[in-house]
């Protein structure tokens, strides 16, 4: 007996939905519970579950096509036997407006009458193969199943970065609890950094967009261009940040001309300095103050402040199809050569779309600078959890009074973006009093 | 016999049962909601009750009220705002029919658990008691309560710690769907006053002046001896024991041999016996009484309701 | 600061009531055999001869009568306490607490106070058997407008008391037979400590035994034997039952990453279901363990007292899911004795 999958009614006004996108294909296996297409109703685009078990094995609307609520969107057949088993009569569908080349293909090549021949091996040679994109928080699976951990070790473990069907759990039924996460935290610790993979919601979203590496579409004017996953997720979490934490701002001039005085010299040096940027030089002081302000390096989780023991500072990076922050780790204790080998293989994998190890995650700050556009200042959006955010503008000529006289200056406005729930003006402003300190005189930024 | 009394009375029961009337209406219009107790064929009782008290005394009611509210408030505004759930209603559409309020008038409710307030009534007429204050308590209750645990020990507390507590038990022959004959082993409830003791007395009740005359007697031993008194009040309700009763139990028989003593009509015959008014007369007080009800429904349609954001509002002081 | 001085829970009671009716001339006691008498359980000593019966005034047994008496006189002005001889014959007056005194004040719109304190013993004590064991403060802490304290030392019953005597709405107030005689110190004179605010009875932090009334007792002696193999359990003596003090909950849970509710009284739609429904939506990501529950057994109250024990919690008992909760090896498996009743 073929099930039949009826457009849902998914809001309390909806008349009729467009099938988005399926996230299943003919053939391909069904569970209760599993999203199996993506639905545009009058509201708001919802998840569309599967309700039965089965296999798909008709598709009746495709992507960018409505139907009426109530309407027979697709058809199961049951687990066990095989799709396209039972042909089905009505092949109500049409070719929908926009469609890839291939996927057409595969449509118009209607399933065999015989059971022999199983969907997906109709699929044309050559055809991206599909792969379920993962929009909810996946719990990290071990063996196919759930890994038993308490709420706590899982908090901690996603702070961290800690892939969870790792670590032995000893608690209760072999369940992992706080002391295991935190002894595999200290293992990794003593490790070589990169041992373990991230597991940061972020870099889950991130990675297998760059992997594709799709080039952007220039939008033709007129044109609509769809989101890609990464700027869809850049697009959300910037909304629910800016929904979310309260903002307020605060600006400083920091006086630039010792730090590029530094800069030429460094690069005269050559060797790791080779290639040093200005960039690299404000990573290094915004790590050491916020070592001196620690309050900064911290993300609010709702009951409480959360004070990070590293300094990890994000770098928002501009890539083809969005925004990226890799994250430099222990800028505070990595001398300014290693930051600047880091940066620069981190810049060398955003290229090639490759990003890898913790890459990604584990950041506590971020910095974004303007200051290669002619953008003398700008507030940034606050990278959630984290407390702050610094913007940075570009380095102007200015004219300056020292002592009572008027001399030609270089000047750097930065914007520190707060969250007021953790962070209050007096710390944003002792962190802009030691950032300011040590660029100015940035002797301490080699120690 | 004081001609201004008598029409007030008058005018006080008309306006009851109009009150009732256009309730029924509302509810059948789904404009009311919920119980709707109706007093009509009761109206003597209260208003003749409620006439021979002190502004000071205290009233305790049951779910079939609106009466005693009205004939003590003279609120019809505030009642049918109540019935139609709206903010202006005199419990601020919180109460419902079956629990008027208004503490300003010591009109203490409006209680729909059978008997539970004929305690509460004995604590009011205790603190009174307490206070050394003249007040008296009148608590009204149907025949229906006689078998409840509850109004045993209000009154056995009444009796013994001799509380200023008028009872009225209004005897409308039903106790909700079935008829005292059949759960109750006296005749007449107030037999059973006897037993605490307690002094008791079988009134007509619907005799609005016979009525008015056993509760001044009563209240006035009441409020001197601090003694409780009881008072049966005999009277038929025309209704249902609510809008949704069909009342199939009674023949139409019965219904209407009460309703040639309708009290209104008692009342109105003897108006015109003494010479106090002409029908034309009290017509014109009924026309009135219908006109106050008129503006009570409007008053009560355009009101607004209860702002949603005050529903967790007055669960604490 | 008014100096300590060690007195009985039972003393701890009077003295509130006798402070407060010196106070304040609307406040009046009673109850059944709570004058001439001078209490069942002695907690009014001597209250007759100081106040006189106009104040102190003994009631037939008629629970459902003086019950309403008090709602009535209280709805008028005055600040009744009621004494129940044992929450357990307060069942006969439900009608009047739960439809009457908690909804006095809503129905009417607010037009009605009802300062009222309803108070005595409840719970399991020694053998009485199944009508007089019962632990009831969740069938009225269920009830919005009804405050429920149950408090466990004698500086609390008299803080807490004066509190619900002064507060304005209908206030449970449940003591406990085997109690009244508990020594502890109490300051003199002025001493109120305001509802809805819980107590740390001991600090710890690797659970934290949330409890209240007769069984933080239970609770103490388990932590500490439990501290003798080197588990810091903390204890948090509600006090008051409703309001229910959240944040002390949460941020004691928050810390400790582990929560086991011990409690009197029946495990099916209890208090410790309350407090565990509160504590995995607000803590969740604070857990290491799933919460848990140590509760009197889902049976009525038997007479012998080898069942009796069983039923009732004990050190033992909250130790072992501690054990549990902790994921100990040696932890003793959850009690064979059905938890429900068959």
């Amino acid at each position: 007996m073929a099930i039949e999958v009826t457009m849902p009614k998914l809001s309390d006004t909806m008349e009729e939905g467009k099938i988005l996108h399926w996230l299943k294909r003919v053939g391909d296996p069904v569970k209760i519970g599993e999203i199996i297409a993506e639905v545009e109703t009058d509201k708001a685009n919802m998840d569309l579950e599967a309700y039965d078990d089965g296999v798909l094995a008709e598709v009746r609307v495709g992507e960018n096509e409505s139907a009426p609520v109530g309407a027979v969107i697709a058809v199961l057949s049951p687990p066990g036997e095989a799709a396209g088993a039972k042909p089905v009569a009505k092949k109500a569908e049409k070719p929908a407006a926009v469609k890839p080349a291939a996927q057409k293909a595969s449509e118009q090549a209607p399933a065999p009458k015989s059971a022999e021949k199983p969907a997906p091996a109709s699929e044309p040679a050559g055809r991206e193969p599909f792969r379920p994109q993962v929009v909810r928080r996946a719990e990290p699976a071990a063996d196919g199943g759930r890994v038993k951990a308490s709420p706590l070790a899982r908090r901690i473990a996603e702070e961290h970065g800690l892939d969870l069907s790792a670590i032995a759990g000893t608690g209760p039924d072999g369940r992992i609890i706080e002391k295991d996460v935190e002894a595999a935290l200290a293992a990794k610790s003593k490790a070589a950094p990169a041992d373990t993979t991230a597991r940061t919601p972020a870099a889950r979203e991130a990675r297998p967009a760059a992997a594709r590496a799709k080039p952007a579409a220039r939008p033709a004017p007129g044109g609509r261009v769809e989101l890609s996953r990464i700027r869809r997720t850049t697009a959300k979490r910037m909304g629910e940040s800016k929904r979310e934490v309260p903002h307020f701002y605060a600006s400083a001039d920091i006086a630039m001309d010792e730090v590029a005085r530094l800069k030429d010299q460094l690069a005269a040096l050559g060797g790791d300095f080779d290639g040093v940027t200005y960039t690299h030089i404000l990573l290094k002081a915004v790590g050491l103050a916020l070592v001196r302000v620690p309050e900064v390096n911290a993300s609010y989780d709702g009951d409480g402040v959360v004070l990070h023991p590293d300094v990890n500072v994000g770098m928002a990076t501009a890539v083809d199809d969005g925004l990226m922050v890799p994250v430099l780790h222990h800028v505070d204790r990595e001398p300014l050569a290693a930051i600047v080998r880091q940066a620069r293989g981190l810049v060398e994998r955003a290229r090639a779309g490759r990003f890898g190890g913790d890459d990604l995650s584990g950041g506590t700050f971020t910095l974004s600078n303007l200051g290669m556009f002619p953008v003398s200042d700008f507030a940034a959006i606050i990278n959630q959890p984290q407390a702050a955010i610094l913007a940075v503008g570009a380095i102007r000529e200015v004219a300056v009074v020292r002592a009572g006289r008027v001399e030609p200056g270089r000047v750097m406005t930065v914007t520190l973006s707060s969250d007021h729930r953790i962070v209050d003006g007096v710390l944003a402003g002792r962190f802009l009093r030691e950032l300011k300190a040590l660029l100015e005189n940035p002797v301490a930024l080699l120690v | 016999m004081d001609a201004a009394l008598l029409l007030g009375l008058y005018r006080q029961m008309c306006l009851c049962r109009r009150f009732e009337e256009a309730a029924a209406k509302a509810y059948s219009q789904g404009k009311v909601q919920g119980f709707l107790h109706l007093y009509i064929g009761q109206e003597a009782v209260a208003v003749g009750a409620i006439s021979a008290i002190e502004e000071t005394d205290y009233i305790v009611s049951t779910y079939r009220e609106h009466a005693h509210y009205l004939a003590r408030t003279g609120d019809a505004r505030g009642a049918m705002a109540e019935l139609f759930g709206k903010a202006t209603g005199c419990s601020g559409g919180r109460g419902g029919s079956m629990h008027l309020f208004d503490a300003r008038h010591r009109f203490l409710g409006g209680w729909a658990i059978v008997g539970g307030h004929v305690p509460i009534a004995a604590g009011v007429a205790f603190a009174s008691k307490y206070r050394e204050e003249p007040d008296v308590t009148l608590c009204f209750f149907g025949d229906g309560t006689a078998n409840q645990g509850a109004f045993h020990e209000g009154l056995a507390i009444a009796a013994v710690w001799k509380l200023p507590l008028v009872l009225i038990c209004e005897n409308n022959q039903y106790a909700m769907g079935t008829p005292l004959y059949r759960t109750l082993s006296v005749e007449d409830v107030s037999v059973r006053a006897r037993g605490y003791p307690m002094e008791a007395e079988i009134v007509n009740g619907d005799d609005v002046l016979e009525m008015r005359e056993a509760v001044r007697h009563a209240v006035d031993r009441a409020r001197k001896e601090k003694l409780p008194f009881f008072l049966e009040a005999k009277t038929y309700r025309f209704r249902g024991h609510s809008v949704a009763d069909p009342a199939k139990y009674r023949t139409k028989e019965e219904v209407q041999k009460w309703m040639e003593r309708d009290p209104i009509g008692l009342l109105a015959q003897r108006i015109q016996h003494l010479g106090i008014a002409n029908e034309g007369q009290l017509q014109a007080l009924d026309e009135e009484a219908k006109a106050q009800v008129q503006d009570a429904v409007e008053f009560a349609e355009e009101s607004p309701a209860p702002a949603p954001e005050t529903v967790a509002e007055y669960v604490y002081a | 600061m008014p100096e300590p001085r060690v007195i009985t829970f039972r003393e701890a009671l009077r003295e509130a009531m006798v402070e407060e009716m010196e106070r304040d001339p609307s406040i009046f006691l009673m109850g059944e055999e709570v004058g001439h008498y001078n209490g069942a359980y002695k907690v009014s000593e001597g209250m007759l001869d100081r106040f006189g019966e106009r104040r102190v005034i003994d009631t037939p047994i008629a629970e459902t009568g003086f019950a309403g008496v008090g709602i009535g006189a209280a709805m008028v002005g005055l600040r009744p306490i009621i004494e129940f001889m044992t929450w357990n014959f307060s069942l006969v007056a439900y009608d009047q607490l739960v439809n009457n005194a908690a909804k006095l004040r809503y129905m009417s719109n607010g037009q009605f106070t009802l300062p009222i304190v309803f108070r005595g013993p409840e719970g399991a004590a020694h053998a009485l058997g199944a009508q007089h064991s019962q632990a009831l403060e969740s069938i009225y802490a269920h009830i919005p407008g009804l405050k429920v304290v149950v408090p466990s030392i004698p500086a609390d019953a008299k803080g807490l008391l004066k509190a619900a005597i002064r507060d304005n709405n209908p206030v449970i107030f449940m003591e406990s037979e085997t109690m009244y005689s508990l020594k502890g110190e109490v300051p003199a004179g002025e001493h109120l400590i305001p509802l809805g605010v819980a107590d740390l009875k001991r600090p710890g932090r690797d659970v934290t035994l949330v409890t209240w009334g007769k069984i933080t007792h239970t609770a103490l002696k388990a932590a500490e034997a439990l501290a003798a193999d080197g588990i810091e359990a903390e204890v948090l003596d509600l006090r008051t039952i409703r309001p229910l003090d959240e944040a002390a909950i949460l941020e004691s849970i928050r810390r400790t990453h582990r929560c086991l509710v011990v409690q009197e009284g029946w495990p099916f739609a209890g208090i410790a279901a309350e407090i565990i429904t509160l504590v995995a939506h607000q803590a969740f990501d604070s857990l290491d363990a799933p919460p848990d529950r140590v509760t009197c057994l889902d049976v009525p109250m038997p007479y012998a007292r080898n069942l009796e024990s069983l039923v009732v919690p004990t050190p033992e008992r909250v130790v072992g899911a501690v054990r549990r909760l902790l994921g100990r090896d040696d932890a003793p498996p959850q009690p064979v004795i059905a938890v429900r009743g068959r």
